[in-house]
């Protein structure tokens, strides 16, 4: 395994080879170190999929200093808990991505965030922060070199949307998680309006991955142009629920499925991307390879790769209003279309629930749901309704059984 | 309390990223964010005393009152939701004789539902003075809390 390796501890992780990357990357002029991650193909594990070493040049051709990097480890998407095994069993990997990223975007400081619900993790992590500075990997002179650079830890406290980058900009900042509109982007206008590169922890993990491998070698894993090693959260009902890693475009769903134990009573239907924004799928989808383009090809994206499992006894309309409150509640109120079209979505979906659902309600339902859309500031407000869209394509029949 | 509000401060002074740090660290040593306490953080860090207040009562963790003494949160995300956690949810109800989000008569625990704890591998779970009990089932769920001190 490339990424979910054991090494909580720092011997462990230098046994393994650990920092190696780091060194060879110093040696590395820095748009070298970019061209390798393009030539790489790794693309972002935090949801959205974007190019890394693009976003990477993007921040590094900028003029304006400081430039910040920031880890994103503010994982709320429901089903999804990669992240959190990872910072678990592998977190000098994430750090070392860091450092790495940092050098090659030519940024002197940089924020870990993690949300509060992973407060012991966090604590864990300040740790290593504080022991790679003992050990000259953090701080002035890293391994001797001319870089230096330094990590401050950043504790979330509860908001779903800091995990949109903007969000956890003004978050860091220390403002409410409103996110902002772009452009600019971040790399133009991040932190504190410096250009800022923003990564998930799992894409910074790949980084020392991709130096050791070196970008050529690391874009032949996997499917050729969807490449590298990707985390999958499995839950709900299969028999050995965890995270698996597979290369992308290596697997099937049906056979991460397997994986992961298998099926726990009868297959009903999965839910892929994230458990709040993501898709609710039929058994026509387990033969889909996981990767972005194949998602893409059928309209839907792999999201933070998590995979929660349906059997029979999941009812679709509850699972449903489950969501809508579950966005309702982390709406950040910012945005009209999201305020209003979550708390709507949610009315409606507990009227049916009820079982008073008619035709009305599937016609205003889908007309909020399209306004959310097209009027949202962010991905909240444009996620909002998937599960009940894709539900809709894949379970109409059952959907529309209770409808008068 | 003031004097112990400007320590924290001082603490925080050589970091960026100040008020998240600051009111994590007040809400731990008082077990929530006092009025007084956003009076001296708005004065230290040349804010208005609402513009803290507005950033602080964003976050759902933060909390303005005292509440029980263990804070038990446990999560309704959709992958504990179809594993149970609503069952989990109505037998503490009943045995504790409190609605979510209320706090024991005797001011034992405080229960909130929370969506998406991280740790659904092991759904259903609930969150205990932040320490993760998974698998539960609603007699394990209560007898973890009256194991509770």
């Amino acid at each position: 395994m490339l990424l979910l390796k054991d090494a909580r501890n720092v011997e462990d992780y230098l046994a393994q080879g650990g920092f190696k990357a780091l060194r060879k990357a110093l040696e590395f002029e820095q748009d070298e170190i970019i061209k390798e991650v393009e030539t790489s193909g790794l693309w972002g594990r935090g949801g959205a999929a974007f190019p890394t070493g693009l976003k990477m040049k993007f921040v590094r051709k900028e003029r304006k200093t400081p430039k910040y990097i920031v880890a994103n480890a503010d994982e709320g998407e429901p089903g999804t808990f990669k992240d959190r095994v990872l910072m678990e069993r592998n977190p000098y990997q994430i750090l070392e991505g860091m450092i790495i990223s940092a050098y090659a975007i030519g940024a002197k400081k940089g924020f870990f965030y993690i949300r509060y619900e992973y407060r012991d993790i966090a604590k864990d992590i300040e740790r290593k922060i504080e022991e790679l500075r003992r050990l000259g990997i953090l701080g002035p002179n890293i391994y001797g070199s001319k870089f230096s650079f330094d990590i401050e830890l950043v504790l979330g406290a509860g908001a779903y949307v800091c995990g949109e980058e903007t969000a956890l900009m003004e978050s860091i900042e220390g403002k409410r998680g409103f996110p902002r509109i772009k452009p600019p982007y971040p790399a133009q206008y991040g932190l504190w309006g410096k250009p800022t590169l923003i990564n998930n922890v799992e894409t910074l993990a790949n980084i020392p991955v991709v130096m050791r491998m070196g970008g050529a070698n690391y874009s032949r894993l996997g499917k050729k142009g969807c490449s590298g090693p990707k985390l999958f959260s499995v839950s709900g009902f299969v028999k050995e629920p965890g995270v698996y890693e597979a290369n992308l475009g290596e697997k099937t769903i049906g056979e991460i499925i397997e994986l992961a134990g298998g099926v726990e009573g009868k297959f009903k239907g999965i839910m892929l991307g994230g458990g709040a924004a993501g898709f609710i799928l039929n058994e026509e989808y387990l033969d889909m390879p996981l990767c972005f383009k194949d998602a893409k090809e059928r309209g839907l994206f792999l999201g933070t790769g998590d995979i929660i499992v349906f059997n029979e006894s999941v009812e679709l309309w509850d699972i449903l209003l489950n969501i809508a409150k579950f966005f309702e509640h982390e709406s950040c109120g910012q945005c009209f279309p999201c305020r209003y079209g979550t708390k709507r979505m949610r009315e409606i979906i507990e009227k049916i629930v009820c079982g008073e659902g008619r035709k009305e309600d599937i016609e205003k339902l889908n007309a909020t749901a399209r306004a959310m859309k097209i009027a949202s500031l962010c991905p909240l407000g444009t996620s909002a309704m998937l599960a009940y869209e894709s539900a809709m394509n894949n379970f109409r029949e059952e959907l529309m059984g209770v409808i008068q | 309390m003031e004097e112990k509000v400007r320590k924290i401060i001082y603490k925080h002074r050589n970091d960026d990223s100040k008020l998240l740090a600051i009111l994590h660290d007040v809400q731990n040593e008082f077990g929530y964010i006092p009025e007084d306490a956003i009076k001296t953080i708005a004065k230290e860090l040349g804010m208005k005393k609402g513009e803290v207040y507005d950033a602080a009562s964003f976050y759902s963790f933060f909390k303005f009152k005292p509440e029980g003494k263990h804070e038990v949160m446990i999560c309704d995300c959709i992958v504990c939701y179809i594993k149970g956690s609503e069952r989990i949810i109505e037998r503490i109800e009943k045995e504790f004789g409190v609605k979510m989000g209320e706090t024991t008569k005797d001011g034992k625990f405080t229960f909130k539902i929370v969506e998406g704890l991280g740790h659904c591998e092991h759904s259903p779970v609930m969150m205990v003075d932040g320490k993760i009990y998974g698998d539960l089932t609603p007699d394990k769920a209560v007898e973890i809390l009256r194991g509770c001190e």
